[in-house]
């Protein structure tokens, strides 16, 4: 019974909070469109296998004798060299860049946020050695860490995405760290404080989930930037391997081809640009909802 | 009937919300008489700053919308106007003095070129001629030194300069009709009392109209010649200052006045609950704050917020810290209560030395002194659930069963007068008064024994005010609470305290029984803190007492009493030797005054 109350009860002002956020999210047609798109996107992801129409073509089988025709009804964004159907390999696509991106952002996010938290809360000689540590991170540009991670292990996707996650969560600690010194002099920290919670407490309920909402912002604004990173890792050649249906690795074998298949290039480069943008204009929409500061009336 | 040189009529603005549309504003008239002082007062949400945005036609557009109404000024309809025309009119004609002064200015440029540039445009005038139009206005608000303060940067001055800066910029775009909304809500009291002097005499001599907002009928009472009480967007009493106050017509302003009356009024004290155990001791207690200079400088100088204050506190008593913004009254309970490392001195609670106590122990201690701080807009977490807020300290000090544990939480929430229901819910689901109460009920739910109350009224409104009051008073007697209550709204800790301190830059300047401090100050800054106060039977803002100059830094402490700089009796021992602190009639007084 006393779950029963809990859950109901519990429920009410997740709920006004929730129908607080879509009646935002109605009066900004931007966000609602980046919205859908991102939905649409990570629903054909899941969907992929059963709408390809031609799912072999994304994995070994190849079809020679169909090689680089153009959009047709049997081949929507036609073929490549090998004579595989560009629009089930594009569709594969998403599946890998959302995957890839999805997990690179939540690698870092997991390694910034306590490290941000912490250092901002704690301050003085931790907060200096996370920092510094964080700066030197920092320094190493994503593609020249990813070239030396795959030298090391490799080229892979996985290795692309280690090498993206290594590159990008000092911008989260950055981000959490600022908030959390402007939190931590907040009455309700200070108040915890004079409570006795202890520190540990006090960083991961009061801290952390305070300072989430301009790390969701950044983190689905990265989304975007780490696709697009992955597909150039991809392109040169440091992330996914043939035959994987990637979009930076099929537009940069569509290079030899430029010039009598343009097909070739153009859809998978229209999918990485839908893709990025799409991200990208929510993560600004979502800072709208989560900010009130930045609330256009 | 014969217009007025401000009016309003019909005024309607409702507000759409996604909740649907709420009406916020529903006037029917407001008539100001030109060169009089109008004053408008009501809670916070009543609709006050609303309208003097919409005077202004600053209301954002949407979630406003202005439905119906006239706002005439001079006859001309303000709600006709264009955008452009609006802008001519805003600074020359009405001028608006916001509660922040610093949010008006800019910080990146000097005073004197803000004021220049404001002269410049709206008069037409050359480099020459703005200056000295610029340095006449700064005189007339009275402020010394006019080139020096022209050279200085907003954040260089204090708040009672920056909002005199501010009246002088609306003055000298020769602004006949002054729009002040809480223009001293962030000041302290002695400031104050200058700022509404300064308002009243612009008012006589140059023949401004002054539509002055506040949640204070004091203060309204001492500038204003009109009134008109706003509640949930509607003039609900209007008249002259001293009808209203007399013979009130409607049953909130009776409430509101008798809210206000009460608190002036000494509450009916039981003395013989006080026992004489002592609970908390503190004695030369100093916290100095290091601040380097520069970069190279290895000399450090300290801003002496707390220096070497001694006192006793006995069990169930409530002791009241009194003092303006800086004296030091926080950083004294924060220094006690260990959130800062004390530079000197020990505080002995309930036989235990609190600074030489082991980590774990201290946690266990802290059960025991509570605090209750100033904004409970700050201090719940906004993302916490009620009932995980109100049962943080359970969760640190005692093991419950969820089942017990809701008990608890609900049992706590009654005691404070909210809903048992109210524990499902987000702080920013109550109002001001309702989240103080969370906030009592959140220090009281491990049954401390002593809280510390850091200004519990100051940030919501007078109605709600009296009923925390009396609520921390009957808990205090119910559970044997012993309270330091610091306060600077002095009817509050004249209606609670039984001792009080008297705080100037870090030093106590008097120390005694409540009721003797108040009837019969001694220290001069007492005096003066005491009568810069305006209530309602302030006749006129002409009795306040008002401190020259500010307060100086804690930095650079004045030679000797360091009151003197401001002192009227100041001689010549005061400048150079610091006084001792006396006894005199059972009271401690730090003035030269008093030794033979």
């Amino acid at each position: 019974m006393l779950t029963k109350l809990f859950s109901s009860k519990l429920m009410e002002p997740k709920l006004k909070e929730a129908k607080f956020s879509l009646f935002l999210l109605n009066r900004n047609k931007l966000t609602k469109i980046s919205l859908i798109i991102v939905l649409l996107l990570i629903l054909i992801a899941v969907i992929s296998p059963w709408i390809a129409p031609y799912p072999g073509h994304t994995d070994l089988e190849v079809n020679p004798q169909d090689k680089l025709l153009p959009p047709s009804s049997q081949y929507f964004f036609g073929t490549d060299e090998l004579g595989r159907d560009i629009f089930s390999r594009v569709i594969f696509g998403t599946r890998i860049s959302l995957n890839t991106a999805l997990v690179a952002v939540i690698l870092s996010l997991i390694i910034g946020i306590p490290l941000g938290a912490v250092a901002g809360t704690i301050g003085g000689k931790i907060d200096e050695l996370i920092m510094r540590i964080t700066d030197i991170f920092l320094s190493f540009p994503p593609l020249l860490l990813a070239i030396a991670i795959a030298a090391v292990l490799g080229p892979s996707l996985q290795n692309a995405m280690i090498a993206i996650a290594i590159s990008w969560w000092p911008w989260y600690t950055r981000l959490v760290r600022g908030q959390a010194i402007s939190l931590k002099e907040r009455q309700f920290v200070k108040a915890a404080e004079a409570i006795g919670t202890s520190q540990n407490k006090i960083i991961f309920k009061h801290i952390i989930p305070n300072c989430i909402s301009p790390v969701i912002v950044q983190a689905s604004m990265d989304m975007g930037g780490v696709i697009l990173t992955i597909s150039s890792l991809s392109f040169l050649g440091l992330g996914a391997q043939a035959p994987t249906p990637e979009w930076g690795l099929m537009i940069s074998t569509s290079r030899n081809f430029f010039l009598n298949a343009w097909w070739y290039s153009i859809f998978p480069g229209i999918a990485i640009f839908i893709t990025v943008l799409a991200f990208n204009l929510l993560g600004d929409g979502l800072r709208e909802i989560l900010d009130p500061k930045t609330r256009k009336n | 009937m014969t217009k007025k040189y401000f009016e309003v009529n019909n005024l309607k603005v409702n507000y759409n919300t996604f909740e649907g549309t709420k009406i916020v504003l529903d006037i029917d008239h407001i008539g100001i008489e030109k060169g009089e002082a109008y004053g408008l007062v009501g809670e916070s949400g009543a609709g006050k700053t609303v309208l003097a945005l919409t005077i202004l036609r600053l209301l954002s557009v949407p979630p406003g919308e202005i439905v119906s109404g006239e706002i005439l000024i001079d006859g001309e309809n303000l709600l006709e106007k264009t955008e452009s025309q609006m802008r001519e009119i805003r600074g020359r004609k009405i001028a608006m003095i916001f509660q922040d002064p610093m949010s008006s200015l800019n910080p990146v440029f000097t005073v004197g070129y803000q004021m220049l540039q404001v002269i410049k445009i709206n008069q037409k005038a050359t480099e020459k001629e703005a200056v000295k139009i610029a340095v006449e206005m700064i005189e007339r608000v009275k402020l010394p030194d006019a080139e020096n303060i022209m050279s200085k940067y907003p954040h260089e001055l204090s708040g009672g300069q920056r909002q005199r800066v501010i009246i002088a910029m609306a003055l000298s775009c020769g602004a006949q009709f002054i729009i002040a909304d809480e223009p001293t809500r962030n000041l302290d009291v002695t400031i104050q009392a200058g700022i509404l002097k300064l308002l009243k005499e612009l008012q006589e001599q140059f023949n401004v109209t002054v539509l002055f907002i506040a949640n204070n009928l004091g203060l309204v009472s001492a500038v204003c010649d009109e009134m008109g009480i706003l509640y949930n967007g509607r003039i609900i009493e209007r008249g002259f200052i001293n009808k209203v106050m007399t013979n009130p017509q409607h049953d909130y302003t009776k409430t509101l006045l008798s809210a206000v009356t009460q608190s002036q009024n000494e509450k009916k004290k039981d003395k013989s609950s006080n026992s004489n155990d002592e609970i908390l001791k503190v004695s030369q207690l100093k916290k100095y704050f290091p601040v380097k200079k520069g970069f190279l400088d290895k000399e450090s100088l300290f801003v002496k917020a707390v220096d070497g204050v001694d006192f006793g506190i006995n069990k169930g008593e409530v002791f009241g810290v009194v003092g303006e913004s800086g004296c030091g009254k926080s950083t004294l309970v924060n220094t006690i209560l260990f959130l800062h490392e004390p530079t000197e001195g020990k505080v002995i609670f309930d036989g235990k030395d609190i600074y030489s106590l082991k980590k774990n122990h201290l946690r266990k201690a802290r059960k025991d002194i509570q605090i209750v701080f100033q904004d409970p807009f700050w201090s719940l977490n906004p993302r916490w659930l009620v009932k995980d807020i109100i049962g943080e300290p359970l969760q640190v000090h005692e093991n419950l069963s969820a089942e017990a544990y809701v008990d608890r939480v609900g049992a706590l929430l009654e005691m404070v007068g909210l809903p048992k229901e109210g524990a499902f819910k987000y702080p920013h689901e109550f109002s001001g008064g309702q989240r103080q109460r969370i906030a009592i009920a959140r220090a009281l739910s491990v049954e401390p024994k002593l809280v510390v109350l850091d200004e519990p009224t100051s940030s919501i409104d007078v109605l709600s005010q009296a009923q925390i009051l009396d609520l921390l008073y009957e808990l205090k007697e119910k559970m044997g609470l012993t309270y330091i209550l610091i306060s600077h709204d002095l009817s509050v800790v004249h209606y609670m305290s039984d001792k009080i301190i008297v705080m100037y830059l870090g030093k106590i300047v008097e120390y005694g029984k409540a009721e003797e401090v108040f009837k019969d100050p001694l220290h001069p800054y007492t005096v003066a803190l005491f009568n810069a106060i305006p209530d309602l039977n302030t006749q006129s803002v002409k009795e306040l007492a008002t401190l020259k100059g500010n307060v100086p830094s804690a930095i650079n402490l004045p030679q000797g009493c360091r009151f003197h700089p401001r002192c009227d009796k100041a001689t010549e021992r005061c400048k150079s030797i610091e006084p001792e602190a006396l006894y005199v009639d059972g009271r401690i007084v730090a003035c030269h005054l008093f030794s033979k």
